[in-house]
């Protein structure tokens, strides 16, 4: 029974712990983001374009071959499910709301998360453990404000940018089928489309992207620093990168969709 | 690695500037869609029940969206009071005598459906109160317009007649069609070498040759009645047969007890015979004289019909 205590507790303690440090590190963030110009923001530039093109341009065929897959899956079940009770004016609906809402943010963030995350987490983690953290330090070079702040907004910036370009080939994905299926006009399509859509579903979608990208960067570089000396640490921190950004993302998808209709 | 970053920002500039340009071009037709750039016209009604009325729902005019729902609220007086815009192309439609209802569509949200006014009523100004079905006067209007939109007993007759004719006089109509079908009958038969013409000139020959007596029918037919004179006496010794065996079988049934009753006695008188017969041929003394003979031997399938009939 005592051992049973000791572990609940030192589970707690360990929880309590990390999502201290979590606050920490985010305070350290905001601290190195807001501190006054130096040569390591500038620099920093290079390693946000580069967190781009391989977070957001290198992603984009992925991301392509999904989208496409989803929305011709979403405009088929639409087509033979919603014609039974006399639905077919909601298939533009369902899509915008399904596609845009919903499941473009999340696949497209477990997609970065798979890709992009674990790289982040690995990559940071070998530089731990190569002491290239402290050599940057030694020569003056702040490691959160060279390393973790333009790829939390290189993450960020893909995100939302491969969250709109989801739901770009989502609907040409629908478009597609429709087309094959009903023989729908790619203006009828639009104009359902848009019809369909409101100012509040492109907020939700780009606010979600913004809001997934910050998790999963901060989520992801936090466990790349939380390494230690060992190269064994850097799989462990990579599989709890995963596992945590993924968490976080559904927890914030909640919230957010929680926070819209209520 | 270093070719691959030779156009990077070019690469990631293009990546990002076409997604603030798919943006852009969503929200401007989002926008044009919603009518942001256009000028609304406001009014406002009341209704009694809120029950399914919210802001964002969709104001027509005969199923046509003109507008939609700003906001629902409940008034000093606890009437429910109802804030639409309506697109400005349609403001003019909202006249003084413009009344608004609910309507509930089988799926969906309620639809504000506003009756436009007359178009002797000049249009109303933004801002402006209208009735609603609710209002007795919103209802007052709601009768009057539905006693001048409904046709009298003489309009829908006239109507239902007007219609009629219209289907007759169709060309791809059912009677059209008809007519024509009953034409080609007509032709079909009044050619020269049908099937009519043939039928009708053998009935000719028939009739002829029963009128000159030839063969049986003409000969039966014209016989003065001799046919008719033999069948009738026929007729009257067949009536006569039959009432002499109605007396016959009248006869039998009455002595039959009689009969049945003799032929028993005869049967016990048989078998006494008989009886004795045997008893004689078995005597020592007699039965040298006895002319016996064997029994003969009947076939099993006609032993039942052989012996049957005895008792």
């Amino acid at each position: 029974m005592a051992r049973y205590f000791d572990s609940l507790g030192r589970w707690v303690l360990n929880r309590i712990e990390n999502s201290l440090d979590f606050c920490a590190y985010i305070t350290r963030i905001f601290r190195s983001l807001f501190r006054k110009k130096g040569a390591s923001l500038e620099s920093g530039i290079t390693v946000l374009f580069k967190q781009v093109l391989f977070t957001g341009v290198q992603a984009l065929p992925v991301i392509a071959l999904v989208a496409l897959a989803l929305g011709a899956i979403a405009i088929v079940q639409s087509l033979t499910q919603l014609p039974r009770f006399g639905g077919e004016a909601f298939v533009g609906k369902i899509l915008i709301t399904v596609i845009v809402r919903e499941l473009g943010p999340i696949l497209t963030g477990f997609i970065v998360i798979g890709r992009s995350g674990t790289a982040i987490t690995t990559e940071i983690g070998n530089m731990v453990v190569q002491h290239e953290i402290e050599a940057l330090e030694s020569m003056g070079i702040d490691p959160i404000r060279y390393l973790a702040i333009p790829r939390i907004f290189g993450v960020t910036a893909s995100l939302v940018a491969l969250n709109i370009y989801f739901d770009v080939f989502a609907l040409i994905g629908g478009f597609l089928v429709s087309k094959m299926v009903l023989f729908t006009s790619l203006s009828i399509f639009l104009r359902q489309l848009i019809a369909a859509m409101v100012i509040s579903d492109v907020t939700v979608s780009i606010l979600k992207g913004l809001i997934f990208g910050i998790l999963i960067s901060l989520i992801c570089t936090f466990r790349g620093f939380a390494v230690r000396v060992s190269s064994t640490e850097v799989p462990q921190q990579a599989s709890k990168a995963v596992v945590g950004s993924i968490t976080a993302l559904f927890i914030a998808d909640g919230i957010i969709t929680f926070i819209y209709y209520f | 690695m270093a070719y691959r970053f030779k156009h990077l920002e070019k690469v990631v500039g293009v990546f990002l500037t076409l997604v603030i340009l798919i943006i852009v071009v969503v929200v401007i037709f989002i926008g044009r869609e919603r009518r942001w750039f256009e000028q609304q016209y406001e009014f406002t009604t009341e209704f009694w029940s809120g029950e399914g009325l919210k802001p964002g729902i969709v104001v027509t005019i005969k199923g046509i969206q003109i507008g939609e729902v700003k906001s629902v609220f409940l008034n000093e007086d606890n009437w429910i009071e109802v804030r639409f815009a309506v697109y400005e192309e349609y403001a003019e439609r909202i006249r003084k005598d413009s009344v608004a209802k609910l309507n509930s569509p089988l799926i969906g949200s309620k639809v504000m459906e506003i009756i436009p006014g007359g178009v002797h009523q000049l249009p109303l100004e933004n801002g402006s109160y209208i009735w609603s079905q609710d209002t007795e006067i919103g209802a007052d209007i709601l009768k009057e317009r539905a006693k001048e939109e409904r046709p009298d007993q003489l309009t829908r007759i006239l109507g239902n007649v007007e219609r009629l004719t219209y289907n007759l006089s169709d060309a791809e109509g059912n009677l059209e069609r008809t007519l024509v079908k009953v034409q080609d009958l007509f032709e079909l038969l009044s050619a020269e070498d049908g099937s009519l013409n043939r039928t009708l000139k053998t009935l000719d020959r028939l009739t002829s040759s029963i009128q000159e007596q030839e063969g049986s029918i003409g000969k039966l037919l014209y016989d003065n009645y001799e046919l008719y004179n033999n069948i009738t006496s026929i007729m009257k010794r067949i009536n006569a047969i039959m009432a002499d065996i109605q007396t016959l079988s009248g006869t039998i049934s009455e002595t039959s007890p009689e009969i049945k009753a003799a032929i028993e006695r005869a049967n016990v008188t048989m078998d006494e015979a008989i009886g004795l017969i045997r008893t004689l041929q078995e005597n020592f003394f007699v039965r040298g004289f006895s002319s016996r003979k064997e029994d003969v031997v009947v076939p099993l399938e006609n032993a039942e019909r052989e012996g049957g009939y005895s008792p």
